[in-house]
C-alpha cells in the first residue's frame, strides 16, 4: 500500500520534475544556455522569456506555442523562482541547473576525456606515513567520506560502457554499409572508431594496477593497527580495548573498499572482454576484408531475394517464385514401448499353389459327363417302362432288361432300371408285383432272376 | 592425435570410455539434424577427439558425411547427405525440408547476425525483431509478408500471431543448433544466434555461387 502511494506521488510530480519539450522544457534549457553565455542576466525578466519562446516557435516551425501564462504555474514548482526583492524578475533554481547539467553530462560525458587511471589515483592513494590514527583513516576512506570517490569511479565506468556501446553500434553500422563503400575507406573508418578501444584498454589496465597498489597500501595500514593492538596487548594493556576497536574499524573500511573494487573488477572484466572480442573481429576483417565483404553482400542479396519471393499466408509464408527449399538430415530416434507383447511367434499361413493336371481334369470331367448321361438314360428307360405299364397294364422285368441290354449294351443300366421299377411298385399302392419262383437267365449275360411281372 | 589420412576401418573407438558415455547423445543429436558446437562441450570434445573414426562410422553405416565446418571462427559438426544422394536417409521420413517460413526467418537471422557482428554473443530479443520489421530497410517486405498489410503500427493480436510464427521457428532452429533459445515457455522471445546459422550459406551454395543466373532464373520463372 505504502509503495503504491509513493509511486502515485512520484507519478503526479513527474511532469513537474521534467516538463515536456514545449511546456517549458526547451525554455529552461535555453535560459540556462543564455545565462551561461551571458546573453541574459542571471535574474531575467518576462521580456527575455517571451523572446526565447518566440525563438523556439520559429526554430521548430511551430504555428503556435503555449504562452508563458499557461506554463509558468508548472515551472514555478521546481524550476523558476521570483526574485524576493524585485518580483518581476525570475531566476533558475539549483534543481533546474542540475537537471540541465545532468543532460549535458550524459551527452558529453565529462569523464570521456579523463583517464580512469587518474580518477582512481586521485581518490584512492595513500602516501607513506599519511595515516597514523583511526580518525585520519575514517576521514579519508570511511564509508560516508568515500561516497563521492566511489561515485566518480562508477560514473567513469558507466561512461566507458556508454562509449563502447556507441562504438559497437558504429562498427556494426559501418559493416552494414560495406557494399556502398570501398574496402579501404571502410578500414579507415573502422580504425578511427577502434583507436578508442585501444586507448581505453590501456587506460583500464593502468587503473587496475594503481587500484591493486592502493589496496596493498591500505592493507598495510590495517596491519599497522593490528600490530599496535598486539603491542598494546603486551606492553599497554589499558589501551588494548581502544586499539582493538581501531583495528576492527580499519578492517571494516578495508572490507568495504575491497568489495567496492570487486564490483569494479567485474565491470572492468566485461568491458575488457568486449574490447578484446571487437579487436579480434577487426583483425579478422582486415585480413579477409574483400572476400568477407563479398560474402556478406551475397548474403544480403539472397535475403532480399527471399523477401521478394515471399507471400503472406495465415499460417506462414508461401513462395511465389521457384525459390528452392533445402533439406537437412532428420532421423529422430524414436523409442517405442509396446504395452502388450505377443510372446508366441505367429504361425505363418502358407498357400501352396498346385498346378492344374489337365489330363486328370479332362478324364474326371468325362466321367462326370458319362455318369450324367447314364442317369439320363436310366430315367428315360424308367419313364418308358412306366408308359408300357400304363398302356399294357403289365410289364415283364426280364423282357425289359433284355431290351435295355440290347439297346444300351450296359447291364448296369438295365439293372438300375429294374431296381427303380421294383421300388416303384412299393411306392404306389395301385401297382403290384408278381414274383414267380422260376429262374430266368438273361441271354449273353451272367445274370439270373426270378420271373417277375409288374401289373396295374 | 589421429592421422587424418589413415583409413580406419574398425569401430573399436566405440568402446572408448568417453565415446561409450556420450555415444547415444551424439548419435541422437546428429541424426536429428543438430549442429554441435562447443556449447555442447562434452559431445563436441568426443567428436573432435575421434573425428576421423566418427566420419568413417557415419560414412560406412549411414552413407552420410560428418562435416566439420568453421564459420566466424567457431567450429561445429553436423551430418550431411553425400554428393550422390541422401544415403540411408533417402526415405522422406528421414530427412526434413525447411519450410518457406523457416527459410525466410533463417535468412533474416543470418542477416541480423552481421548487424551484431562485433558483439561477442549475438543475443536477439523479440524487440530487435520488431525493430527489424518496423524500421529496417526491408520493412515494407516484412510487413507485407507477415501482416498482409502495410501500416505504421499493429495491434497486440496481430503481433502475437507474428511472434507465434517466429517462436515456432526459433524452437525448430534451437533443435538444429542454429540458435540457442534463452527464454522459457510463455516468456518473451530471447535467443542467441550461433555461428552454425551459416549452414544456410552451405545449403544455398550453388545459388550463391551463381547468384546472377539464379536470380535471373527466378525472374524468368515468374514471368512465364
Amino acid at each position: 500500500m505504502v509503495n503504491i502511494l509513493i509511486k502515485k506521488e512520484l507519478c503526479s510530480k513527474y511532469d513537474l520534475l521534467l516538463p515536456s519539450k514545449f511546456d517549458g522544457g526547451y525554455l529552461v534549457i535555453a535560459l540556462y544556455e543564455k545565462i551561461k553565455n551571458r546573453e541574459i542576466e542571471e535574474f531575467f525578466t518576462q521580456k527575455d522569456i517571451n523572446e526565447i519562446l518566440a525563438d523556439i516557435k520559429a526554430g521548430f516551425n511551430l504555428d503556435t506555442i503555449r504562452p508563458w501564462n499557461n506554463i509558468k504555474d508548472n515551472l514555478f514548482h521546481y524550476f523558476l523562482r521570483s526574485h524576493p526583492d524585485e518580483p518581476w524578475k525570475y531566476y533558475l533554481t539549483d534543481y533546474a541547473k542540475n537537471v540541465v547539467d545532468l543532460m549535458v553530462s550524459k551527452l558529453e560525458n565529462p569523464y570521456k576525456n579523463h583517464p580512469l587511471k587518474k580518477s582512481v589515483q586521485d581518490s584512492f592513494t595513500i602516501r607513506h606515513g599519511e595515516i597514523k590514527t583511526i580518525e585520519e583513516l575514517e576521514r579519508k576512506f570511511g564509508r560516508i567520506f568515500i561516497q563521492g570517490s566511489k561515485k566518480i569511479i562508477t560514473d567513469h565506468l558507466e561512461a566507458l560502457e556508454d562509449e563502447l556501446r556507441e562504438a559497437y553500434k558504429e562498427l556494426n553500422n559501418i559493416l552494414r554499409k560495406e557494399d556502398e563503400q570501398s574496402a579501404t575507406s571502410l578500414v579507415r573508418e573502422f580504425t578511427i572508431v577502434f583507436r578508442k578501444f585501444g586507448e581505453r584498454a590501456e587506460d583500464i589496465t593502468e587503473a587496475i594496477i594503481s587500484k591493486d597498489k592502493f589496496l596493498g597500501d591500505l592493507l598495510n595500514v590495517v596491519d599497522d593497527f593490528y600490530r599496535k593492538m598486539e603491542d598494546d596487548g603486551r606492553f599497554d594493556t589499558d589501551n588494548v580495548q581502544k586499539s582493538k576497536s581501531d583495528w576492527e574499524k580499519a578492517q571494516e573500511i578495508y572490507t568495504d573498499i575491497r568489495e567496492f573494487f570487486n564490483s569494479v573488477d567485474r565491470k572492468v572484466h566485461i568491458i575488457r572482454r568486449q574490447i578484446n572480442h571487437a579487436s579480434e573481429k577487426l583483425t579478422e576483417l582486415q585480413e579477409q576484408f574483400s572476400s568477407r565483404a563479398f560474402f556478406r553482400l551475397q548474403i544480403k542479396k539472397l535475403h532480399r531475394t527471399v523477401l521478394e519471393s515471399s507471400q503472406y499466408t495465415p499460417d506462414g509464408v508461401r513462395f511465389s517464385s521457384n525459390f528452392p527449399l533445402k533439406q537437412v538430415v532428420y532421423e529422430p530416434v524414436r523409442m517405442l514401448y509396446p504395452r502388450y507383447y505377443e510372446f508366441e511367434p505367429p504361425k505363418p499361413n502358407i498357400i501352396v499353389n498346385v498346378e492344374v493336371d489337365e489330363t486328370y481334369e479332362r478324364n474326371e470331367k468325362q466321367k462326370i459327363v458319362k455318369e450324367i448321361n447314364r442317369q439320363q438314360i436310366i430315367n428315360q428307360w424308367v419313364d418308358k417302362a412306366k408308359d408300357i405299364l400304363e398302356s399294357k397294364g403289365q410289364l415283364s422285368i426280364d423282357e425289359l432288361m433284355n431290351s435295355i441290354i440290347d439297346e444300351e449294351k450296359d447291364l448296369s443300366i438295365a439293372y438300375q432300371v429294374a431296381s427303380s421299377m421294383t421300388a416303384y411298385t412299393s411306392e404306389n399302392n395301385d401297382v403290384f408285383i408278381d414274383v414267380e419262383q422260376k429262374i430266368i437267365s438273361l441271354s449273353q449275360h451272367n445274370l439270373s432272376l426270378w420271373k417277375t411281372k409288374i401289373m396295374k | 592425435m589421429e592421422n587424418e589420412n589413415y583409413e580406419i576401418s574398425d569401430y573399436s573407438f566405440l568402446t572408448e570410455e568417453s565415446v561409450e558415455k556420450h555415444f547415444a547423445d551424439i548419435n541422437i543429436l546428429l541424426l536429428s539434424g543438430k549442429h554441435i558446437d562447443h556449447k555442447y562441450y562434452a559431445e563436441y570434445t568426443v567428436l573432435e577427439s575421434y573425428e576421423s573414426q566418427w566420419r568413417n562410422f557415419y560414412s560406412n553405416l549411414y552413407r552420410l558425411n560428418l562435416v566439420a565446418d568453421i564459420s566466424d571462427s567457431s567450429r561445429y559438426y553436423y551430418l550431411d547427405f553425400t554428393e550422390n544422394g541422401k544415403g540411408k536417409l533417402s526415405d522422406t521420413s528421414r530427412n526434413k525440408e525447411l519450410t518457406e517460413l523457416q527459410t525466410l526467418i533463417g535468412l533474416t537471422l543470418l542477416d541480423m547476425y552481421y548487424q551484431k557482428y562485433f558483439d561477442e554473443e549475438k543475443i536477439i530479443h523479440w524487440n530487435d525483431i520488431k525493430t527489424q520489421i518496423l524500421e529496417s530497410d526491408h520493412q515494407e517486405a516484412y510487413k507485407r509478408i507477415l501482416f498482409n498489410d502495410i501500416r505504421d503500427s499493429y495491434d497486440e493480436k496481430e503481433w502475437s500471431t507474428v511472434e507465434n510464427k517466429f517462436g515456432k521457428t526459433i524452437d525448430s532452429f534451437d533443435k538444429l543448433g542454429w540458435v540457442e533459445k534463452q527464454s522459457g515457455r510463455n516468456e518473451e522471445l530471447v535467443f542467441e544466434i550461433r555461428p552454425a546459422i551459416h549452414r544456410l550459406t552451405k545449403l544455398y551454395k550453388d545459388e550463391l555461387q551463381n547468384f546472377e543466373s539464379f536470380s535471373q532464373q527466378l525472374k524468368n520463372d515468374e514471368e512465364s
